[in-house]
């Protein structure tokens, strides 16, 4: 960029993109939703699409899409200034895209994207599969409503286990040990020297993150802790971020950042460890549970976020020439998971407002926060096969690559373990996993159906 | 077992003297860096390479300790002012950096250069 203006194109950041997006943050936080003669906030009305009772999803559904409408002319232009903003940077960064600048900060080439995108591509109709059986079991025919998708579904008669923390903490230095003492025991440390804020309280904020003391070879982790396997498997996907910030002990600042789609490698890692471990483990009735918590979060990782990137290209392509309208951005929203999850999802219970829905539209200077989801999921599941094959040979190797992600090509890194992550090949190798999950989910639903249970 | 993190390793507080010493620090530090770029390219990497490194691990500390506060507690008010300072000086970091990119574009084969012992030339 022209030096004589970077400095002010910076400095209007903080009153343009940066006030959008801080503005977005507020609505959401503070928007309302009516729900049975009260109040509740958004991220309250948004939980409850994992309730039991489907009455209680389906209304909170209706009440969520309702509750936007206060909204969403301030969100859509929020969203028109920050993409608005994206496309002005890039011209004075002299890249020929938005999508080429988040290549080039992601240290990540062309190939490599277009190798993923095809492989999902290919992997779509297996995932709608899934969508479907999903939604035959919970009584829709037609495809899974938007409602439903996060519905918890299990055999009668069987409860999840509910886990303490500490209950947590054996389960996870005991899974991890067997994949290297070292985690294990690196694991242990993170949970005796209070590196965790376990529980959820009054102005804390939702969701969960690992953020890196790095000066201090040490990491922090928020969690809202509830007790449930998913809780468990979130603390194992953050603890493999410190873990990727351990590896990366010692290291300059310059060369501990790294890319998008490299950062989710060795949570994505852990998480696969976990579940891996505990299917081995489980009973029939417990596999069905897992498999079905599995493919609802790979689902989202794969199938909506590629929803999520049609959007954006979408919205960046039209922002060039005008600003989106709230009709327009939700005709875009509902074409692009028309293609993603096609007849998978129920056409009459789509979701048009997943834009005002999710903050990564509207992050200044980062576009495209979507496709390293993918990437690291299945990167990771990759990185996994790759330990099956070669047991605790591949540990060292695995430290190295999580060490070298700051200061290498996402290509290169990948190199060094023998994944060609520029071929579709290796990216359908990890979709298989899925798929072939995705077939005994099918076959065990269909048991299920069979036998009234 | 305490289930709350402990943010103490950073700094004791918002009271805490470390944080302004550590600010004050860290604004002279990005001062000083803006004159580096104008002497001899060797040194100028070194001296470059050296302060980013210092001012990065300074505005981590400052940036960690109050986003994390904020993350635990949104309502924390020290917190947020401690981040709307920090936000208008990450863009004289980002300036720099930008600055230090640039100058190192314009340097001929490193690697070559230094291996021979001469200063980079620039081109």
């Amino acid at each position: 960029m022209d030096p004589a203006i970077e400095e002010w194109m910076l400095k209007m950041s903080l009153s343009g993109g940066e006030a959008f997006s801080s503005l977005r943050d507020k609505l959401d936080a503070t928007l309302t939703v009516d729900w049975q003669g009260e109040s509740i906030p958004l991220s309250a009305i948004r939980s409850k699409a994992y309730d039991p009772d489907p009455a209680v999803r389906k209304a909170a559904y209706e009440a969520e899409l309702a509750a936007y409408l206060k909204i969403e002319i301030p969100m859509a232009a929020c969203l028109n200034g920050v993409k608005g903003e994206a496309l002005t940077m890039i011209e004075a960064q002299r890249f020929n895209s938005v999508l080429d600048q988040t290549l080039f900060n992601a240290n990540m080439d062309r190939e490599t994207l277009e190798a993923m995108l095809a492989a999902i591509r290919e992997s779509l109709p297996a995932f709608r599969r899934y969508l479907r059986k999903k939604g035959e079991l919970l009584g829709h025919p037609d495809g899974l409503p938007f409602y439903d998708l996060f519905a918890p579904i299990a055999p009668k008669g069987y409860t999840p286990k509910a886990y303490t923390v500490e209950e947590a903490e054996e389960k996870l230095v005991a899974e991890m040990s067997k994949f290297s003492p070292e985690m294990g025991a690196f694991i242990r440390h993170a949970f005796k020297n209070r590196w965790i804020d376990f529980f959820p309280r009054e102005g804390k904020s939702g969701g969960a993150f690992c953020a890196e003391l790095h000066a201090l070879n040490m990491s922090r982790v928020l969690t809202n802790f509830a007790g449930s396997f998913s809780d468990v498997s979130t603390l194992a996907h953050e603890l493999g971020h410190a873990w990727h910030n351990r590896c990366m002990a010692g290291l300059p600042f310059a060369m501990i950042d790294a890319p998008m789609p490299l950062c989710e490698t060795a949570s994505i890692f852990n998480e696969t460890l976990l579940a891996n471990a505990a299917m081995r483990q489980a009973g029939k009735a417990e596999r069905f549970t897992l498999l079905e918590g599995s493919l609802m979060e790979t689902a989202q990782c794969i199938v909506d976020i590629y929803s999520r990137y049609l959007f954006e290209s979408a919205v960046i392509e039209g922002r060039k020439t005008h600003t989106l309208s709230v009709a327009e951005l939700k005709e875009l929203m509902l074409s692009a998971q028309e293609e993603s999850y096609g007849d998978g999802l129920s056409k009459d219970a789509r979701h048009p407002y997943m834009w005002a829905c999710k903050s990564h539209y509207y992050y200044p200077g980062l576009a495209f926060y979507n496709f390293p989801y993918a990437f690291g999921q299945l990167f990771g599941a990759g990185m996994y096969a790759l330990y099956e094959e070669k047991g605790a040979a591949f540990v060292p190797q695995y430290n190295s690559l999580l060490r070298a992600c700051g200061s290498d090509m996402v290509a290169d890194v990948a190199a060094s373990v023998g994944i060609d992550v520029r071929s579709v090949d290796f990216w359908r190798s990890s979709l298989a996993v899925y798929e072939k999950q995705i077939d005994e989910f099918v076959a065990l639903a269909d048991e299920m159906l069979k036998e009234g249970k | 077992m305490d289930y709350t993190w402990d943010l103490t390793v950073l700094y004791h507080d918002f009271d805490d003297p470390a944080i302004e010493r550590d600010f004050a620090r860290a604004q002279e530090l990005a001062a000083k860096a803006q004159g580096l770029l104008q002497g001899d390219a060797l040194g100028a990497l070194e001296g470059m390479t050296d302060a980013m490194e210092d001012l990065q691990r300074i505005t981590a500390a400052l940036g960690s300790f109050a986003s994390l506060t904020l993350a635990a507690d949104a309502t924390n008010e020290r917190a947020q002012q401690l981040m709307d300072k920090l936000m208008q000086f990450s863009v004289k970091i980002s300036l720099l950096s930008s600055a230090f990119t640039r100058y190192i574009g314009g340097l001929g084969d490193l690697a070559v250069l230094c291996a021979a012992g001469k200063p980079p030339r620039r081109t």
